[in-house]
């Protein structure tokens, strides 16, 4: 067998790759180009280049959406998560790698158990719980909601990082006069970020995009994620699908900056925690 | 400086106990070499003078003060591990300097220490770099600097040249050694290999199932191995032994093997025929006869090796191997006649512990 692809398997396989490119990013394009239109032009034409560039749509999103604000919601929220869960999980991933638990196996079922529980299972009694506690319409409460709900995943993925972790490199640190919580922070955490990294980036996208908890437990308007200051603007002025568009476009951009930014990391933390002494 | 007190050391985990009870006395400025086969509690060992691994029982005692509750940093020792295990995210000089960071030394001393252990070691131009950017004979010289670095009492190697080519080992041999000669710091050295144990130790530990078989400079114990066990682990090719038993139906007392050949025995051993026992001989105290005369060995394999030639042969149904300085133009399946140098002879009883 020959390592040099031949030339039909090679243009085969641009020619799939061209189409879900294609697949992939038609939509997109539509969006850019929609989001520039007056809302009358794009029921009548809605695939062809926007006459004059409407650039008002934005602005209109902006202010409809009170965007100064639910963006700030959205990346106060996000954050929060994300400081919680990297910092709890990494701890726990930790002990549970190094720690020979002997109930592992227990705890791993309990862990994927709850990842596949629906939310709607327990949405209701955690909502009393919470207005119970008087968290309703407290952003940071609905950060706690998904720390909880992303902590399995963060768990068992760092678990992996922190497993393969030669036990020398933390003896090793140890002789060297290391106190535990040094091998941790000075060693073992360093060594683990590009994990670290990979489930930051997931748990970012999913509660920045999070929807059913956030509108269930933000009420009030000045509360609500970016994402939920988006879905409200339908309707609400009469669907004006360009503005529409361009708030979609304004919440997708910090994702998709931040995914370009770190791009190399990210896929490097998804190839695996193969780390070289 | 220090000189390392292991007495009746034991170590189990859980119900299975993997040292029963080593005793060894290392003392300042010594360079003892821990050696035995795979599995035989070396590493525990080591890990336990380290504070790696708790103590079962006994007492390890390093500079006087034993140093069984001690943790590790206050062991005052350094160990450089058979992966390296350095720091893939610090550089060479930040791995080498890590345990003065961590003592919160100043940065002007870590400077000047770290860039005293490279220039011992030829890292200046590397201090810089990463891990990931050395070769293995580098890291195993950065995970040497990170020892020097800390000025410890006692350096602890566990086998810290198994992941190098054999030309590397070789150089790298040396290199331990004459750093050992310059530092004269008390060192434990782990390995399988006896070859290593031999070239570098002033002493060597032979260990076997948990147990200390032997412990003395490398040339006692070639010549004068306690058990068989040490006589075969010892030396390359390993030393002959011929089973068989005491006789002296020829007028003076002789070894008769159980094929009924007959090999010479030192003078002084008199022994009541008919004891069974085990004869052992090292190949190169075999010269060779002429026709006729001594004992005939059947050829299996010549191998010239350049400076001697190694004789595989059969003697009755056993196999010996011999070792000769001249050159040798003999055949598969010839006998060759060989004499040895009976004053060379170690007996061994059937239990394997040394006779005389
Ligand atoms: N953590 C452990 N748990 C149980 N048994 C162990 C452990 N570490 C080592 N052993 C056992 O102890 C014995 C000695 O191991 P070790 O000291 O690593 O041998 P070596 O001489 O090859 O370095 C082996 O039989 C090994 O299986
Ligand atoms: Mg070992």
């Amino acid at each position: 067998m020959s390592l040099v692809e031949s030339r039909l398997t090679l243009t085969v396989s641009y020619v799939l790759l061209g189409l879900f490119a294609f697949i992939a990013l038609f939509p997109i394009a539509l969006l850019v180009l929609n989001s520039l239109k007056p809302a009358a032009e794009i029921v009548q034409n809605p695939l062809g280049l926007p006459g004059p560039i409407r650039w008002q749509n934005f602005v209109n999103a902006w202010n409809h959406a009170k965007f100064s604000k639910t963006f700030v919601n959205s990346l106060v929220v996000s954050g929060t998560t994300i400081v919680l869960v990297c910092s709890t999980s990494s701890l726990t991933a930790y002990v549970l790698a190094r720690k020979k638990i002997k109930s592992w196996k227990i705890f791993t079922f309990y862990l994927l158990a709850t990842t596949t529980a629906p939310i709607q299972l327990y949405i209701f009694p955690l909502y009393f719980g919470f207005a119970k506690l008087g968290l309703i319409n407290n952003i940071f409460g609905v950060a706690l909601i998904y720390t909880a709900l992303y902590s399995p995943f963060a768990v068992m993925l760092l678990r992996t990082y922190f497993i393969a972790v030669p036990k020398e490199l933390e003896e090793a640190a140890i002789v060297d006069g290391a106190t535990s919580w040094q091998v941790f922070w000075r060693v073992m955490l360093p060594i683990v970020s590009p994990g670290i990294l990979t489930v930051a980036l997931i748990i970012g996208l999913n509660s920045w995009n999070e929807f059913l908890i956030a509108t269930t437990f933000l009420q009030k308007q000045e509360n609500v994620t970016a994402v939920i200051a988006f879905y409200l603007l339908s309707g609400q002025y009469s669907s004006d699908w360009g503005e529409i568009m361009a708030a979609a476009l304004i919440i997708v951009v910090p994702v998709v900056l931040l995914f370009v930014f770190m791009q190399k990391r990210f896929i490097e933390g998804m190839a695996g925690g193969s780390v070289k002494g | 400086m220090a000189n390392v007190t292991i007495d009746k050391a034991r170590k189990a985990y859980g119900p299975v106990e993997v040292l029963h009870g080593v005793s060894v006395d290392i003392r300042d400025g010594e360079f003892v070499v821990l050696v035995g086969p795979s599995g035989c509690g070396k590493s525990t060992l080591l890990r336990m003078i380290a504070g790696l691994e708790n103590i079962t029982g006994g007492t390890i005692g390093i500079g006087g003060r034993v140093v069984n509750d001690l943790a590790p940093k206050q062991r005052d020792i350094s160990m450089v591990f058979q992966n390296y295990a350095l720091y893939p995210h610090m550089t060479v000089a930040e791995n080498m300097a890590f345990s003065l960071t961590l003592a919160g030394a100043p940065k002007a001393e870590k400077q000047k220490r770290v860039a005293e252990a490279a220039e011992i070691l030829g890292l200046t131009p590397l201090l810089e770099r990463y891990p990931r950017q050395l070769s293995g004979g580098q890291r195993q010289r950065v995970a040497m600097g990170r020892s020097i670095v800390r000025k410890p009492q006692v350096f602890l190697f566990d086998e810290p040249l198994s992941n190098l080519d054999a030309k590397l080992r070789v150089a790298m041999r040396a290199e331990i050694k004459s750093l050992h000669r310059r530092l004269a710091t008390t060192t434990i050295y782990v390995t399988h290999d006896q070859v290593e144990a031999m070239t570098m130790a002033d002493r060597i530990v032979v260990m076997n199932g948990g147990h200390v078989e032997q412990v003395g400079r490398p040339l006692d114990l070639y010549d004068d191995p306690q058990s068989m066990f040490v006589a075969e682990f010892i030396g390359s090719p390993s030393m002959n032994l011929l089973k068989g038993r005491f006789d002296s139906a020829v007028g003076r007392p002789v070894f008769k093997t159980n094929d009924g050949i007959v090999l010479p025995l030192p003078g002084s051993v008199s022994k009541p025929s008919g004891t069974e026992a085990i004869y052992g001989i090292r190949p190169e105290y075999f010269t060779i006869a002429p026709a006729g005369s001594g004992i005939p060995a059947r050829i299996v394999v010549v191998e010239p090796l350049g400076p001697e030639t190694q004789v595989t042969a059969t003697v009755g149904g056993q196999t010996v191997v011999a070792m000769f300085h001249e050159r040798i133009s003999m055949q598969p399946d010839e006998i060759i006649w060989l004499q040895l140098q009976a004053d060379r002879v170690c007996l061994f009883d059937t239990a394997g512990r040394r006779m005389t």
